[in-house]
């Protein structure tokens, strides 16, 4: 029986809240203890019905933006190239939506950070953190939501390889030793280029490009 | 315990752009509308995707001297 889309957004509230719980109660303590040595005055914490906020937005912008281009698609099966493509826009709408948003305040000695950069107490590592902090919860909701899809995706996505997958590095050579994994890479794109309109773009061949890569060592 | 709401609708106003300025600048999304799907180049890098990659590659050779690693 297909949902009203009332349900569907009631659903989707419920998922983000769900994930955003767990998100604070094991990732956010990973991330403070990484950066408790360099950085032990910084605090995080989730804004108040952020997850409302990221819901209302992400069905906005999907309505408006991702909707129309959805239904010109002739394929909706899942096996369908252009499906996929759907699937990507989808993901990356969703992690838009987040970094509009920016759920995860970072707090220095109790005190929102300051964002101006003219002003004398601007740490731009402050701000990258809080960035990183937002893109990496952006990326791990879209892709929780990714295997939590029916079929296919929920058999490939849901297991241990494809997270050793998006963790290693690109085989090209010459390779620098500090070349960045497929996660970091992808992260670090939603996080500078938080600001810029083309953020979709960039997430969007970034999926495309991570899920790709993955098809092709799975299948080939 | 949560970061109070109306503390974090003055601090999400202060840190990006407001879902009204978003929206009109979000024509980004009408390129998805010609990402053209051609099966026997889906694991290759398009020309589009070097290019795009190729803007903020500066950016982000900069943040990974910094520490961006190891916050991931």
């Amino acid at each position: 029986m297909e949902l009203s889309d009332e349900q569907k957004k009631i659903n989707r509230e419920d998922f983000i809240s769900k994930y955003f719980d767990f998100f604070h109660s094991s990732e956010l303590a990973i991330i403070r203890d990484r950066n408790l040595k360099e950085y032990p005055n910084l605090t995080y914490l989730f804004g108040e019905k952020s997850e409302q906020k990221v819901n209302r937005n992400y069905w906005f912008i999907r309505s408006r933006f991702i909707q129309p281009i959805i239904h010109q698609g002739s394929g909706k099966s899942e096996d369908s190239t252009l499906a996929k493509v759907d699937l990507y826009k989808i993901l990356s709408c969703l992690e838009y939506s987040i970094m509009i948003v920016k759920p995860i305040v970072v707090l220095n000695n109790g005190e929102p950070l300051i964002y101006d950069d003219t002003d004398a107490n601007y740490d731009p590592k402050h701000v990258e953190i809080e960035n990183i902090t937002n893109a990496q919860l952006a990326f791990q909701l879209a892709y929780a939501f990714l295997s939590s899809w029916e079929k296919d995706y929920k058999r490939i996505f849901s297991n241990d390889e494809m997270w050793t997958f998006l963790n290693s590095t690109e085989e090209i050579y010459p390779r620098s030793e500090d070349s960045m994994s497929y996660l970091d890479e992808h992260i670090a794109i939603i996080a500078y280029s938080v600001k810029a309109s083309a953020l979709p773009i960039f997430t969007n061949s970034t999926w495309w490009r991570l899920l790709c890569i993955y098809g092709y060592k799975q299948f080939s | 315990m949560r970061y109070p709401e109306e503390k974090f609708e003055l601090l999400t106003y202060r840190r990006s752009l407001s879902i009204d300025q978003i929206v009109s600048e979000l024509e980004g999304f009408s390129v998805l509308e010609n990402n053209e799907v051609d099966s026997s180049k889906a694991f290759k890098p398009t020309f589009q995707f070097k290019s795009m990659i190729s803007e903020l590659n500066t950016e982000i050779k900069y943040h990974t001297s910094i520490n961006s690693r190891q916050l991931v």
